[in-house]
């Protein structure tokens, strides 16, 4: 998986590559804990994420706890299977996903 | 009802009963060959769940079975826990150890809670299984053996799952019940679905101070310091939260209700001032509407002449809504306004990450299983006031419900952590049927 980052001031975006599973995840988890200090406003851009497990969920959900203390997150362009996750989880519930 | 064998049932639970699981935090205490003997009895009493499924040893003591279904999509877990409290002997009239069948109860500690939800769901599938059932996805059965003491099983489970990639889509796990008496006036069951659950925070209040003889006391002794804070904690109550559970159960309710409770429960924001004036005088209507504490301990000296140098006040948190740990010392802080009272967070549970939502297809298929199992009960969310090992889950899936299937009166409600704990064998049959209907539809 890549993970790309582009910060702007106080806002974030992580773009992924790939698959973000078991393996990769918590190569993530690191990424996001050296950067989100100060960020009020965090978007994960799946343009280009091809699978997501729950595993990844976990790291997302560590993610969306941060941020509910910091500011805004949302996902943004999941593809249809990872928006299949999301909905069967009930993640859609609880996290800002735009399609 | 399903035709399974009833007296198997009862002689299940009985035997699981006569284990010792009691859960200790100090680890020298446990009773590791009454912990192995548990999941050995467990592979005598259900062959076909151990041929149908993959068990896996988790941790000290967590059992996992997994059943594969036609899809491997997506899963469901269903979670009990078999360790139990401690039981004072001298205290009941029937052993709690021995699984004791008479006049139609089932003694033993663990009746309640929660070997029988453990019993129920084995014996819904065992008996499934020897139809030739074959799930339509994949089920976990979830069972932790240190759930009382806030052992780490759960999170273990949840890190295996998710280490295999494994998407969970429903979780049920103990919780509310089927009762009849939780609001006066009103005649019909109501089922009680946790779609969250409190978090449980232990904190010490203490003063140290230089002490002294009895006979030359200070004005205020560490002691009198303490039980001016007692009183302003319990003069300060936390903020009232109207959460949308709770604001959908009054909703439910005042289907049920007539007259000015009809009116009140149907707009409860916009009669929240005499709603919250009725329920601050209920102890478990207040514990719904607020993040409560409960003053539990306090010490002082070890002699009655000897002004202690520190004494120490403990108390339980038990906090909802949008309070966190941090927000709830700042509380206490404000509301103690001493500057000699350290305040210390000793243990906290793990805080579900939200409500689950009772407007998806895993609530909808939950409350019509519920009543189904129980016709004349309306399946209701509320927030669970207890911790559970459920929270765990919430990490990868946002559909957690907690709720012990079976009916519960309110003194049998007292029974749970209490003397004479037992359970009725007819509503032990009940929570078999409810796991049967349940699993058919996963």
């Amino acid at each position: 998986m890549d993970i790309n980052k582009a910060q702007d001031g106080d806002k974030l975006v992580i773009t992924l590559t790939g698959s973000l599973d078991t393996n990769t995840s918590p190569e993530l988890s690191e990424v996001l804990d050296s950067s989100l200090t100060g960020i009020t406003d965090l978007t994960f851009d799946f343009s280009n994420l091809e699978y997501l497990s729950s595993a990844g969920l976990r790291v997302l959900l560590a993610a969306q706890n941060t941020m509910d203390e910091q500011g805004e997150m949302r996902v943004t362009h999941p593809n249809e299977v990872i928006m299949d996750v999301f909905t069967v989880t009930g993640f859609t519930e609880i996290m800002d996903i735009v399609s | 009802m399903s035709p399974f064998d009833r007296a198997k049932v009862v002689d299940d639970l009985c035997a699981m009963l006569s284990c010792k699981t009691i859960a200790s935090p100090d680890d020298a205490t446990m009773d590791w060959d009454e912990f192995a003997r548990f999941p050995a009895l467990l592979e005598e009493r259900f062959p076909r769940v151990h041929e149908a499924c993959v068990m896996k040893h988790v941790g000290r003591t967590g059992l996992l079975f997994y059943l594969a279904g036609s899809s491997h999509e997506h899963a469901s877990v269903l979670m009990s826990h078999y360790d139990v409290v401690p039981a004072d002997e001298k205290r009941w009239s029937r052993p709690p150890f021995e699984g004791v069948l008479e006049d139609g109860f089932i003694w033993g500690r663990g009746a309640l809670d929660t070997k029988s939800t453990l019993c129920a769901i084995l014996e819904a599938a065992e008996f499934l299984l020897a139809k030739g059932f074959h799930p339509a996805h994949d089920i976990y059965f979830s069972f932790s053996g240190e759930e009382e003491i806030g052992g780490g099983i759960c999170e273990d489970i949840v890190s295996y799952l998710a280490a295999n990639d494994v998407i969970v889509t429903f979780v049920l796990d103990e919780g509310g019940a089927v009762v009849n008496d939780a609001f006066p006036d009103i005649p019909e069951s109501f089922a009680l679905v946790g779609v969250s659950e409190k978090c449980s925070v232990n904190v010490e209040l203490s003063i140290e101070k230089s002490g002294g003889h009895a006979s030359m006391p200070p004005a205020h002794t560490p002691v009198g310091q303490l039980a001016r804070a007692a009183v302003r904690i319990e003069n300060h109550p936390f903020k009232v939260q109207f959460t949308e559970p709770f604001v959908a159960m009054l909703k439910y309710i005042a289907a049920y209700s007539s007259g000015a409770q009809k009116v009140l429960f149907s707009h409860p924001q916009l009669f929240k001032p005499i709603l919250v004036h009725i329920f601050s005088r209920l102890d478990e209507m207040n514990a719904l509407i607020r993040s409560t504490c409960a003053l539990t301990q306090m010490k002082g000296s070890d002699a009655n002449n000897v002004v202690p140098v520190r004494a120490t006040m403990g108390m339980n948190l038990r906090l909802m809504g949008t309070d966190t740990v941090e927000s709830a010392v700042s509380h206490l802080k404000r509301a103690i306004d001493d500057d000699d009272v350290t305040i210390t967070v000793l243990q906290q549970s793990k805080s579900p990450y939200g409500e689950s939502s009772f407007d998806c297809p895993q609530w909808s298929v939950l409350s019509e299983v519920i009543e189904d199992a129980w016709p004349q009960a309306v399946a209701v969310p509320y927030i669970l006031m207890c911790s559970t090992d459920s929270s765990s889950f919430t990490d990868i899936c946002a559909h957690v419900y907690r709720f012990s299937a079976m009916r519960m009166s309110e003194s049998e409600r007292g029974l749970i952590h209490g003397n004479d704990e037992r359970i009725a064998a007819d509503n032990l049959f009940e929570t078999v049927e409810f796991y049967i209907r349940l699993i058919n539809r996963l």
